[in-house]
């Protein structure tokens, strides 16, 4: 098994979670429901195993889920579309594609944790949404997913609003009093999924991932084409052949893994503020981070190239081969 | 020691800027979840960069010990040189490197490579080795060393810069010696009689019948007969003293990349530096723009010659303009005795009263003999016709303006040779069979 399997393992349960919940909810009779859901999670697995690399077919089968969806919300679409059934399929396998995004290597760290939130958010949004597919009775269609939703956005929208404006929690927040404690558990794991896709200092020599610096573009740092040797004199022949190569750290523990239990326990610490302290939680979070911003940016964010040091400093010598030049003319 | 400071790299920006962003999601929601991602995303971000501030607080030019060998200090333009630096870590740390030894944009790099990211082990060593093939001729500077150490996730960096430049003068393809040694063995071919004349010399040249204009004291008695008079002509050993001029002020910048108007002044002087110093004649040279750029006196022996390479090796095009008259006064003020002065010109700028400059230096009786090139060779033609005649149009004007200039400068009594580009090497040994012919040879 890659490197890249093993983060899908982690990265997978949680969606797939959310998913189940909602598949078994459906009617066994609207089969365009777990189509729609196949087509996205089979195309979210084969991006994110790196099975399709090609830019040009990702964007096509995006392209092509998407005119899917359209196609059902045109008046006189096909019946075996379940009226919104295979747009819902869709929706419910869309966090698929999300994890797809935290795995491709032309991503920055910003995108990847957006795309890991956003998998998140939409499976929060789902569980919201949950609810009503349980008090429904009888089978539930797409346009009843759709429908529930929309009102969870609608009821977080109004009671944000209500909250601003009131100046008290006392409206009904539908995604604050969603925490299934088994989708907060998957989300660890995914959470931890994501951050060691860049932590790990090795790679997978099929499909490396793409960490950092350390993915040595050896192509650039062994320029140049190849020079008759015969020119040379012998101590440039064996500085040559002894110059040093680039060396891939190797190490029992990967960079990053004290920092990864500093915030583990961290995120301990806030889930236990967060259980006994809910009144300061929300606030004294807010102020941490902004401190945390301030503090990173004005302690190490600077001009590149401020070396410290004079020149002069450091110690050595100059030995040229043939001898030193002349005297400059005056 | 001081030590640089830790900046964040733009991987680490993008870190801190995700989760910023994910965290309003989290505040717009107000779910656990949404908001612990980001969360544990700043604090894992803080908890590297702390550490990582700790690790290299004294991070600096004095953590190596270095050394430079097996460096190239002269090049030929189009040659090989190489260059080599170890570099030793002092302090018991290990850390991410990239070491990055600076080339100038002009070296091309063949062999080996300037720059490596390589993990650093504890009182390890590292050896860059390269080599270089310089693409212009001039004076550069290898170096300094940078080496940056990253944070082993490349959130950030510090950099320490090693005070260890190297300077590599790029000479021209062809050097004064190489000159001087050509020409040194054409002497001995079929162009001794290029390099000298007759005149009242010691050694034989020649026979010729008499002429009532000659002096009785050189019949050849014994070649002679009483209907046909012979007179023994002789060699003159003449050994001017020469100061070459090269204007390297702005306009030398005409003509294409790699063979403007100074590259071929500079291929020029140096033939000519090398002629006269094959014959151990006194040569010197000036380099000028409106100041004095480069001097040596005419005082040179066979023996100079890499003193002047270097010296032509190091002209640089000038930002200001050539003063005709400044450079005319400065030459005369140099010289001892009757001298010839070659100037390497286009003369694409001529002020006023240059005629009056020429007669300052041809009253103490110096001579001027200017070498300039052919200005409408300096461009290369285009293949598309109309593209030829629209840069013909746009170039008229400065043509005209040059041609106009080496006209004054011929009424003004100075002579002047137009050489086309790809001959300057040619036109400078003619002009120095000029000099030894005392001018009566055009």
């Amino acid at each position: 098994m890659t490197d890249r399997a093993w983060v899908v393992l982690l990265l997978i349960p949680a969606p797939l979670y959310v998913a189940g919940r909602f598949l078994f909810g459906f009617s066994p009779d609207t089969a365009a429901i777990p189509v729609g859901f196949a087509a996205t999670f089979a195309f979210g697995m084969a991006t994110a195993l790196g099975l399709v690399r090609s830019r040009g077919l990702v964007w096509g089968i995006e392209v092509a889920l998407l005119l899917a969806v359209v196609v059902t919300l045109l008046p006189g679409a096909p019946a075996w579309m379940g009226g919104l059934g295979l747009a819902a399929g869709e929706m419910l396998g869309a966090p698929f594609v999300g994890l797809a995004g935290i795995l491709r290597s032309r991503y920055s760290p910003a995108i990847r944790l957006g795309a890991l939130e956003a998998t998140l958010f939409l499976g929060v949004w789902y569980l919201a949404a949950l609810p009503s597919v349980t008090a429904h009775r009888g089978p539930f269609t797409g346009l009843e997913f759709f429908g529930a939703i929309s009102q969870v956005l609608v009821l977080q929208a109004q009671g944000l609003y209500a909250a601003f404006t009131g100046g008290a929690f006392t409206a009904v927040l539908p995604f604050a009093i969603t925490l299934d404690p088994v989708f907060v558990g998957l989300a660890a794991v995914a959470l931890l999924g994501g951050m060691s896709s860049t932590l790990s200092p090795r790679t997978a020599l099929d499909e490396p991932l793409p960490w950092g610096w350390h993915a040595l573009r050896r192509a650039e740092l062994e320029a140049g084409t190849a020079v008759p040797r015969e020119g040379l004199r012998e101590g440039q022949k064996a500085v040559l052949a002894t110059r040093s190569r680039p060396v891939t750290p190797e190490s029992a523990i990967p960079p990053g893994f004290a920092s990864l239990l500093v915030t583990g326990a961290s995120i301990v610490a806030l889930l236990l503020g967060a259980i006994y302290l809910p009144m300061y939680f929300l606030f004294g979070l807010t102020l941490g981070v902004a401190a945390l911003i301030v503090g990173m940016i004005v302690r190490w964010s600077g001009r590149r190239g401020s070396t410290g040091d004079t020149p002069s400093a450091g110690s050595g010598e100059v030995r040229s081969d043939p001898p030193a030049p002349p005297a400059r003319p005056a | 020691m001081s030590s640089s400071r830790v900046v964040l790299s733009p991987w680490g920006w993008s870190w801190i800027a995700g989760a910023a962003g994910v965290f309003l999601l989290g505040l717009l929601t107000l779910n656990l979840v949404l908001l612990v991602v980001p969360t544990a995303a700043f604090v894992f971000v803080a908890a590297e960069l702390i550490a990582f501030d700790r690790a290299t607080r004294d991070f600096g030019a004095g953590w190596f010990r270095w050394q430079r060998s097996e460096n190239s200090s002269q090049v030929p333009i189009d040659g090989i040189g190489s260059m080599a630096i170890d570099l030793e870590l002092v302090v018991p740390r290990a850390f991410y490197a990239e070491i990055f030894d600076a080339p100038p944009d002009a070296f091309d790099i063949l062999d080996g490579a300037p720059k490596l990211r390589t993990w650093w082990p504890r009182a390890g060593s590292v050896r860059l080795a390269y080599l270089f093939r310089p693409r212009a001729r001039g004076e550069f500077r290898l170096g300094p060393t940078v080496i940056v150490a990253h944070q082993p996730l490349g959130l950030a960096s510090r950099v320490a810069e090693l005070g260890n430049r190297w300077e590599v003068t790029v000479t021209p393809s062809l050097t004064v010696e190489e000159a001087q040694a050509a020409l040194s063995s054409s002497r001995r071919d079929a162009g001794e009689a290029f390099w000298r004349r007759s005149g009242p010399g010691t050694e034989f040249r020649a026979l010729h019948e008499y002429d009532p204009m000659d002096d009785v004291r050189r019949i050849a008695w014994r070649r002679s007969a009483v209907e046909r008079i012979y007179v023994v002509e002789h060699e003159e050993e003449v050994h001017p003293d020469v100061l070459v001029l090269v204007d390297c002020g702005r306009d030398m910048r005409l003509g294409r990349p790699g063979s403007e108007s100074l590259e071929l002044s500079i291929d020029g002087a140096t033939v000519l530096v090398g002629a006269a110093l094959a014959r151990s004649d006194r040569v010197g040279l000036l380099v000028f723009s409106d100041r004095v750029e480069a001097y040596l006196p005419v005082e040179g022996t066979p023996e100079t010659g890499p003193e002047f390479t270097e010296a032509l090796a190091r002209i640089h095009l000038s930002p200001r303009p050539f003063r005709f008259d400044a450079a005319m006064r400065a030459a005369a003020e140099r010289l001892a005795s009757p001298s010839t002065i070659v100037l390497f010109s286009n003369l694409a700028e001529l002020p006023t009263g240059a005629e009056a400059s020429v007669a300052t230096v041809r009253d103490p009786g110096h001579r001027l003999l200017v070498l300039s090139p052919d200005f409408a060779d300096l461009y290369p033609p285009h293949l598309h016709r109309l593209a030829e005649e629209v840069f013909g149009f746009l170039r008229e004007p400065t043509r005209r303006e040059i041609d106009a200039h080496l006209d004054r400068v011929r009424e003004a009594g100075a002579p002047v040779a137009v050489y086309p580009a790809s001959e300057v090497r040619a036109a400078a040994v003619e002009a120095y069979g000029e000099i030894l012919a005392g001018g009566d040879r055009r």
